[in-house]
């Protein structure tokens, strides 16, 4: 009975733990570097070699 | 241990310990384990402790794969959670927890009550020495399993992100390695089942030399002196009780004197370093010179050098001590091109007494290199009584054929 009791507390525990760490998993922590970067696309007209439209 | 030197040799961290989680996982079953060795060892002279030894081996296994699951999942932020992923990471804790459960519910449904009285242990024994040391280490394993896990549950559940710093480590165990080494020196002189402590007088001058002996050494050296005094004293007490088994006892049960006399030297060899140990981080350019209260550091050149994989600063400094003694360091900058990373490789000078350890990285922009200098005692000493530590370990293992 005891060992039934004991075994009942330590499933609920670890049950806790368990879920603890499942969570923890959703928003993991590894490290990423603050980079922001910038990137300025050129922008240009130019006309069509052969029908002269801009492009 | 292998880890440590790594990191202190290869990646110039300067230190051979910072209480990262992935430090703390490899501890925590070297804990449970080295309990489990003793234990073992009450169980075969006096056939107790049985549950006991077997929620030990539940746990040493169990807290290895805890540290596969904490470091390789992604859930701790640590410099070395390098290779993790989440995704894998949920396997690792269904196996973790599955095995947990399978293990501790066969445990509990098939264990027998044992004969209560094979657990009562007179109060001077050494079966009571190697409990009452057990319970220490598993006071070490709960402040070390509680500083690890404790920020993934505040995280979870109230999405506060903190972390835990050697500070607290070492507040919560450091105190409690006097008792510790206190039982060591004792327990391994006493006899099973019932004991009385012999050649008392030899113990009491064994000690007050050790006292003594710490006092005169570190009277100047710190702040903290009764403290420090009593830890070192008991760690010298440690040391000077097995060195005399060693050569009194000779080849009787060496395992245990020589891990033993290696743990006294770990923990005297750490003591001293972080008492003693000296650092000067500073800017510094070609042809400087940076003046410290022990000497002189001057920054003479650098030259480049092209590799394969990677192009190469190389730095020479010269470092004059107050006596005029001169050394030549080398410390490097390494860019290498694929991928773009740039690391530094420190220069260490190590010899039995100290270790002279310089590392620099860039100051962007700017002429100036940061240098990191730093005069580390017995770093060597550390790595030698760890080795003692674990040659003791596997001489148990083949206790018998010797």
């Amino acid at each position: 009975m005891k060992n039934k009791f004991s075994l009942f507390v330590v499933v609920i525990f670890f049950s806790f733990c368990f879920i603890i760490f499942y969570k923890g998993l959703n928003t993991p922590n590894n490290y990423t570097p603050k980079v922001s970067e910038r990137k300025n696309i050129p922008t240009f007209k130019a006309k069509d070699f052969y029908s002269d439209n801009l492009m | 241990m292998l880890g440590s030197i790594w990191a202190y040799y290869e990646l110039g961290w300067g230190g051979f310990w910072f209480w990262d989680p992935v430090e703390n996982v490899s501890l925590m079953p070297w804990l449970t384990l080295t309990a489990l060795l003793h234990c073992i060892v009450v169980l075969e002279r006096r056939a107790a402790l049985t549950s006991w030894v077997v929620i030990l081996s539940i746990t040493t296994f169990t807290l290895s794969m805890c540290g596969t699951f904490l470091v390789r999942s992604g859930i701790l932020n640590s410099v070395h959670t390098f290779a993790n992923d989440p995704a894998r990471g949920i396997f690792i804790l269904i196996f973790l927890f599955a095995l947990i459960i399978l293990s501790l519910g066969i445990f509990f449904i098939f264990h027998k009550e044992n004969n209560k009285s094979s657990n009562n242990f007179f109060w001077l024994s050494r079966e009571t020495s190697i409990l009452i040391n057990n319970w220490f280490m598993m006071y070490f394993l709960s402040v070390v399993l509680i500083g690890t896990v404790y920020p993934i549950f505040l995280d979870v559940i109230s999405s506060e992100k903190i972390s835990v710093g050697p500070p607290f480590y070492q507040k919560l165990i450091v105190p409690f390695l006097i008792p510790f080494l206190l039982f060591m020196s004792l327990g391994p002189r006493l006899k099973w089942i019932k004991s009385k402590i012999e050649n008392k007088n030899s113990l009491i001058i064994t000690f007050i030399i050790s006292v003594m002996l710490t006092f005169f050494i570190i009277k100047n050296l710190t702040t903290d002196l009764l403290f420090y005094t009593v830890l070192i004293s008991a760690a010298f007490f440690l040391f000077f009780t097995t060195l005399k088994e060693l050569f009194i006892k000779k080849f009787n049960n060496i395992s245990q004197t020589v891990s033993h006399f290696g743990f006294s030297l770990l923990i005297l060899s750490i003591l001293f370093n972080s008492i003693l140990s000296s650092e000067i981080i500073t800017n510094i350019k070609i042809g400087e010179s940076y003046d410290y209260d022990k000497g002189e550091i001057f920054f003479k050149k650098i030259e480049e050098r092209k590799e394969s994989n990677f192009n190469s600063i190389i730095a020479s400094f010269e470092i004059k001590d107050k006596n005029g003694k001169t050394i030549k360091l080398k410390p490097e900058i390494r860019i290498y091109n694929q991928p773009i990373i740039i690391t530094s490789e420190a220069d260490i000078r190590t010899t039995l007494l100290e270790d002279k350890f310089l590392v620099m990285n860039l100051v962007k922009g700017n002429e100036y290199f940061n240098i990191r200098y730093q005069v580390k005692p017995f770093m060597v000493w550390i790595w030698i009584s760890v080795l003692l530590l674990s040659l003791g370990g596997l001489m148990s293992l083949f206790k018998r054929k010797i």
